[in-house]
């Protein structure tokens, strides 16, 4: 796909920088997903969660294309070639599944980020951006259903379903600001005309639409500024742990053709 | 050497591997077609991101055109512009779905087998990337339906 016709080196370096981000965070919870199958509730979730954590990596596939046109490394490279001190993602993605309803706090607060996120590309100077918006936002709406229908089920599935759903989400909430933590190359995007505005500007505007969704089943959602910052490449352990698992076909023999 | 109708005459012997009733042509994919000094240039259009068919198709496309005489090269590109949807669909594969027991993209599907309307969905998300799950409240089957995206 063309991208950056026409930005000077410095400016694609920037856009490298933001593409992966969004790249890195599509891939760790893509990942994350993919761990329920055989494991979850029901057997249709096996297959839903499968399912989204196909579109994710397909998704993150996609962004890490735009960056290796960019000038960047390859996607195999930039997906398993990289140790934690190299990642982007939000430390929020990277967390360990927990139980059923972290999972799906977790997927809800993140698609609603991301849906605030790519209605932004809509708005691109990049015709790239503008493309993957219309596709990855098609498909988005079935993840988005997806979490609306288990924090109802969650929600009015009696007191335990209900408290642990509550505990849940003050655990995602806690984690929640690195997913529009201000960054230093921001406001060249927005410059560039590459996005309309910051997306760290659209953190109150997420807050809100979290909170509305969750206040009819007398749900809260408090988040916090604090908290480690993954897009400065702070992760935890359990990163390392993942990138070692996913990778570790990859890294047997990283000039191999399959 | 073929002209472009011809080339697309051939791709309709391409068909989705994971619907096998449903050729390329049908399922919408196949956009642009240029011949040029026995170069076949094929430009498809992927559906869902995820749809680890994608590949399988384009190098049935590959071999397809290949076969044709005069051919001498064949490159086949993917692209988002325009975004495939469901729309693209052809009334001839929306009866090919059908057939095969999939309802074709669209609200509240009838029942593939009996016709009936008192079908509920199952599960959004279904043996493959593009399918839905759902089941007909009449005659007791499972049955899935293309999502529309």
């Amino acid at each position: 796909m063309e991208i950056g016709r026409g930005l000077d080196a410095g400016m694609r370096a920037v856009l490298r920088e933001y593409v992966r981000t969004l790249a890195d965070d599509e891939l760790v919870l893509g990942h994350r997903d993919s761990e329920w199958c055989a494991f979850a509730p029901l057997i249709e979730e096996d297959v839903a969660f499968a399912s989204i954590a196909q579109d994710e990596l397909a998704h993150a596939q996609l962004l890490f294309g735009l960056v290796e046109a960019l000038g960047g490394k390859s996607p195999d490279v930039l997906a398993f070639g990289r140790g934690p001190e190299m990642m982007r993602n939000a430390v929020l993605v990277e967390r360990p599944n927990g139980d059923w309803a972290y999972s799906v706090a977790r997927h809800f607060v993140y698609d609603l980020a991301d849906d605030l996120r790519t209605a932004q590309w809509l708005q691109s100077g990049e015709g790239a951006f503008r493309a993957l918006a219309e596709r990855i936002r098609r498909e988005e709406r079935y993840h988005l259903e997806h979490g609306r229908t288990w924090i109802q089920a969650l929600a009015s599935g009696g007191h335990e379903a209900a408290m642990r759903l509550q505990h849940a989400l003050d655990r995602v909430a806690a984690d929640s600001f690195d997913l529009f933590r201000p960054l230093a190359w921001e406001g060249a995007l927005v410059r560039a005309g590459i996005l309309p505005e910051e997306p760290s500007h659209l953190w109150g505007r997420f807050v809100t639409r979290i909170q509305e969704a969750v206040r009819p089943y007398g749900l809260t959602f408090t988040p916090s500024r604090s908290g480690p910052s993954g897009r400065e490449g702070d992760h935890t352990p359990e990163l390392r742990q993942l990138l070692d698992t996913m990778g570790e076909v990859w890294r047997s023999d990283p000039k191999a053709v399959w | 050497m073929p002209n472009e109708a011809e080339v697309r005459h051939a791709l309709q012997g391409v068909h989705d591997p994971e619907i096998p009733v449903l050729s390329i042509v049908d399922l919408g994919i196949v956009d642009e077609i240029a011949v040029c000094d026995g170069k076949v240039m094929v430009g498809l259009l992927p559906t869902f991101s995820g749809c680890p068919a994608l590949g399988f198709m384009a190098e049935a496309v590959r071999s397809r055109v290949a076969a044709l005489p005069g051919v001498t090269e064949v490159e086949v590109t993917f692209s988002l512009d325009p975004v495939w949807n469901t729309s693209r669909i052809s009334e001839r594969g929306r009866l090919a779905l059908q057939s095969f027991g999939i309802a074709p993209p669209g609200t509240a599907p009838a029942c593939p087998y009996c016709g009936s309307n008192a079908t509920r969905v199952a599960s959004a998300f279904g043996p493959t990337r593009c399918r839905s799950v759902y089941y007909c409240d009449a005659c007791h089957n499972p049955f899935e339906q293309m999502k529309a995206l």
